[in-house]
Order: C-alpha cells, then sequence, then structure tokens
C-alpha cells in the first residue's frame, strides 16, 4: 500500500494506493474519490454495543466503509471536514488512543475498539469516547490545524481540546489549569496531565474554539 | 496577461497583470486591489441577452452581474481571490469547454464564452446547483477551491463525492449515482457520488463546503427563540 499526503498543511488529502486483495477501512463520509474498479463493505464500528453508543452519545457514525481493490490497483482519497493536516502513525506494539474526530483510516491489520474515556473524558469536553487502535498497521489520523508530536518522560500538560493521540503507555488525569481564579478567568479551561514515558500527538487549532470565536459574531 | 497565483495553497491569491487591450472578467466581490490606471466596468455575467445573465444567476449560482477590468493602454494590475479559504488554479482553453461547479468560478479572460448547462435531475440529487457554469473559448480562466486542488486525468470510469467537484472537461460525461451496494448508500455516509466516464480532466477540492455546512449546523448551538 503506497501512500501520499497533499494539500498539507492547511488541507490535507490522503491519496492511497492499494494493490489487488489490499483493504483500507475508513470512518463513514471521508471519501473523496475513488477509482471504479473498488468493492465497498459498510461495517458496524468496534462492535455492535460500541457502535450504537458511539452513536448515541458520541453523535458519530456507526459504521466505517472498507474499501478493497478487486483486480487493478486502484486509488482512493481522503479528506476530514474540517482544515487541517494527516499525518500516519505505525501501529505495532503500542496501541494507541485517539480522541473522537481525529481517526480517518486505518489498514485493516489494525483493530480498533471503543474505549469509555470514564467521567474524566466526559470533562475534558471533547467526548467520552476514545478510539484506541491495537494491531498493527498504517494508521492515519487527522488535525484541525497542524500536528505536533511530543515525547513525554514523566510528566506534560496539554490544554483537553488540543490532544489529537497518544501511546497507551501513557496515563491521564483530567485537573484544572491552576487555581480556582486561573481556571475561570485565565481561558485555559481544563487541562490533561500526561504521565509515563511515550508520544504524544498535538494539533495547533482547537475545533470548539473556533465555534466559541464564531457565536460572538451570529446573530442570536 | 500574466497571472501570478501567489499564497498557495490555503489563502490563494490570483495576481494579474493587465497589458493594453486585456480584460478580465471576474465573479462580483472577489477584488482585492488594482492599481489606479485599471478601469472597473460592471456588467452582466453573460455576453448576450439579459436573460442569459438572468440564467447564470439564478440557476448557476454566480452573481448576476460581473465586473469587467481593463486599462486604458497602459500596464496594470488587479488582485482576486475567492470567499473561501483555499487554493486556485489557472487553465489556459484552447477552443475548449468546461462545466464549472457555482462556487469553482473566479474569473476568465474576457474572450472566453460563459453560459449554463442544466443538469437534469442529476443537479436535483446531487445536493449541489442545478447548473454549472459553462466557460468554453480560447483563454485563461481562474478556478477556485475550497482546500486543495486536484487536477484529475480520467480515461475510463472515475468516482468522486459531489461536494468535491470544481469542474471538469467536456469530453467526460457523468451520472449520480449511489455509493457502493444499497446497505453501503444507507449507512455508509457518502450519499451520493458522481461516476465521470469517457477521457478528460476532472478538478477535486479537498474539502468539501456542504459537509462545512453541515458540521456548523450539527456544532453551533440552536438560536434562541
Amino acid at each position: 500500500m503506497k501512500h501520499t499526503i497533499k494539500h498539507n498543511p492547511s488541507y490535507a488529502l490522503l491519496d492511497v494506493e492499494l494493490s489487488p486483495g489490499e483493504s483500507i477501512q475508513a470512518e463513514a463520509g471521508v471519501m473523496v474519490y475513488m477509482s471504479d474498479d473498488i468493492h465497498i463493505n459498510s461495517i458496524l464500528g468496534g462492535g455492535f454495543l460500541a457502535a450504537v453508543l458511539r452513536k448515541i452519545l458520541g453523535g458519530e457514525s456507526m459504521f466505517f466503509n472498507v474499501f478493497t481493490a478487486k483486480e487493478k490497483p486502484v486509488n482512493v482519497g481522503f479528506a476530514p471536514d474540517l482544515a487541517g493536516d494527516i499525518f500516519k502513525l505505525n501501529v505495532s506494539d503500542t496501541p494507541v488512543v485517539i480522541q473522537k474526530g481525529s481517526y480517518l483510516c486505518s489498514e485493516t491489520a489494525v483493530s480498533l475498539k471503543t474505549r469509555f474515556g470514564g467521567l474524566k473524558s466526559f470533562f475534558s469536553s471533547e467526548g467520552v469516547f476514545l478510539l484506541e487502535a491495537g494491531g498493527s498497521g498504517s494508521l492515519y489520523l487527522s488535525s484541525y490545524g497542524g500536528i505536533v508530536e511530543v515525547n513525554v518522560d514523566g510528566e506534560y500538560i496539554l490544554d483537553t481540546g488540543h490532544m489529537v493521540a497518544f501511546e497507551k503507555t501513557l496515563d491521564f488525569t483530567v485537573s484544572k489549569t491552576g487555581g480556582w481564579k486561573s481556571t475561570i478567568f485565565s481561558g485555559e479551561g481544563l487541562t490533561m496531565r500526561f504521565k509515563g514515558h511515550g508520544k504524544l500527538w498535538i494539533q495547533t487549532r482547537v475545533p470548539r474554539g473556533f465555534i466559541s470565536w464564531l457565536m460572538r459574531f451570529l446573530p442570536s | 496577461m500574466k497571472i501570478d497565483i501567489k499564497y498557495k495553497p490555503g489563502f490563494a491569491m490570483a495576481c494579474v497583470t493587465l497589458d493594453a487591450d486585456d480584460k478580465i472578467r471576474a465573479e462580483a466581490g472577489t477584488m482585492v486591489a488594482k492599481s489606479a490606471n485599471v478601469n472597473m466596468k460592471t456588467e452582466k455575467a453573460s455576453r448576450g441577452g439579459v436573460l442569459k445573465s438572468l440564467k447564470a444567476a439564478f440557476f448557476g449560482g454566480e452573481s448576476f452581474w460581473m465586473n469587467i477590468f481593463s486599462t486604458n493602454g497602459t500596464k496594470g494590475e488587479v488582485k482576486l481571490a475567492p470567499t473561501l479559504p483555499g487554493d486556485i488554479i489557472l487553465e489556459e482553453l484552447d477552443n475548449s469547454t468546461i462545466f464549472v461547479q457555482s462556487t469553482g468560478f473566479l474569473g476568465a479572460e474576457d474572450s472566453i464564452d460563459i453560459d449554463t448547462k442544466f443538469q437534469g435531475l442529476k443537479g436535483f440529487f446531487s445536493g449541489e446547483s442545478l447548473f454549472f457554469l459553462k466557460l468554453s473559448g480560447k483563454g485563461k480562466v481562474l478556478l477556485s477551491s475550497y482546500g486543495g486542488i486536484e487536477k484529475r486525468n480520467v480515461s475510463g470510469s472515475f468516482i468522486v463525492d459531489t461536494g468535491h467537484i470544481v469542474a471538469f472537461d467536456e469530453s467526460l460525461n457523468y451520472k449520480i449515482e449511489k455509493f457502493g451496494s444499497w446497505k453501503s448508500f444507507l449507512i455508509g455516509g457518502e450519499g451520493l457520488v458522481a461516476r465521470f466516464s469517457g477521457h478528460g480532466n476532472v478538478w477535486i477540492q479537498s474539502r468539501n463546503v456542504p459537509q462545512l455546512g453541515q458540521w456548523l449546523r450539527a456544532t453551533l448551538p440552536p438560536k434562541k427563540k
């Protein structure tokens, strides 16, 4: 499987070339174009119960589309809804935990599980559900804005809305930024405090930040 | 006429240098700046009768009026930019015809003829405009995209999500169809797609305007009554 990422970092588009028999699984609704000779199958994402929960609580589609090349090599293009970049991760020994909305597509050898983030992620306002990618293979994630990779060794603090994904070797807690005064007036809201050793991926903008900026200009 | 496209691909702007007899027609509201010796005249979108321009405005989703920029025998410059962020691409038509989705048109040399083409029921089902702008003749054409723009040469058959189409050559046929099987069509989240067949180019944008609208509607709080 070959891939090219174009038009990045602002409006990235992923082009995947599949050889006969190869497949790629993608979030519902992200296909931009495809060659004619492709077989499409739509499957439930992450088990039935998880899919239903994803739909009801996360507002996401319950389904993924699986694109498979038949006799000829084919191309398929993917792009997320919002402006921003796309990047590739190789999942192998360490599973990667992904914020909902950042998952774009992955090789079928990558397994996806919906994970309840617990009450702590409820308060992080990015949704209660996280996606956990295990197995091995290529995983493509999208970011709102640019993407930054951080190697955490010890502790690291991140604004909740900027989180894209992290390696499962990291653990996190949600807390307020500083004192109560800072939490209310600093404009930083809640933060995630990561602990351990592993990689963390950050997006340079936050969708809800854009929405609250936009709301000030909209007629009520 | 020399056209230089800057600030690609996120926030592209076309810098058009006009020679003595050059004229460029641009979508209303897209002028950023111009040199003082460049004249702007507001005319109907299409040459020919009022009806043709009305048709382009009403059905093509374009403005009824377009602006024509020219110099009076000197050299001048006009800068053009579309409303949404994204790229601009320059194409040279050589006695050929392309069809452009309404938001994909930025400007064209005066020698290019602008008309509309009814898509029939296809347009109705695609969720896009019922009409395409039809650009034909010999000269420069500026297309704009929401996001990046990708020119793909189609030979045989190729499928594009309707919201990502910017333009296509007249030599291509297309039909609107469902995405995959009935099951995938209903649950796959892609809805309807366009299948292009024949030989020619299709211009694809890397983001989708209706999808942005959908995201905004879903994310913004409801209006207070």
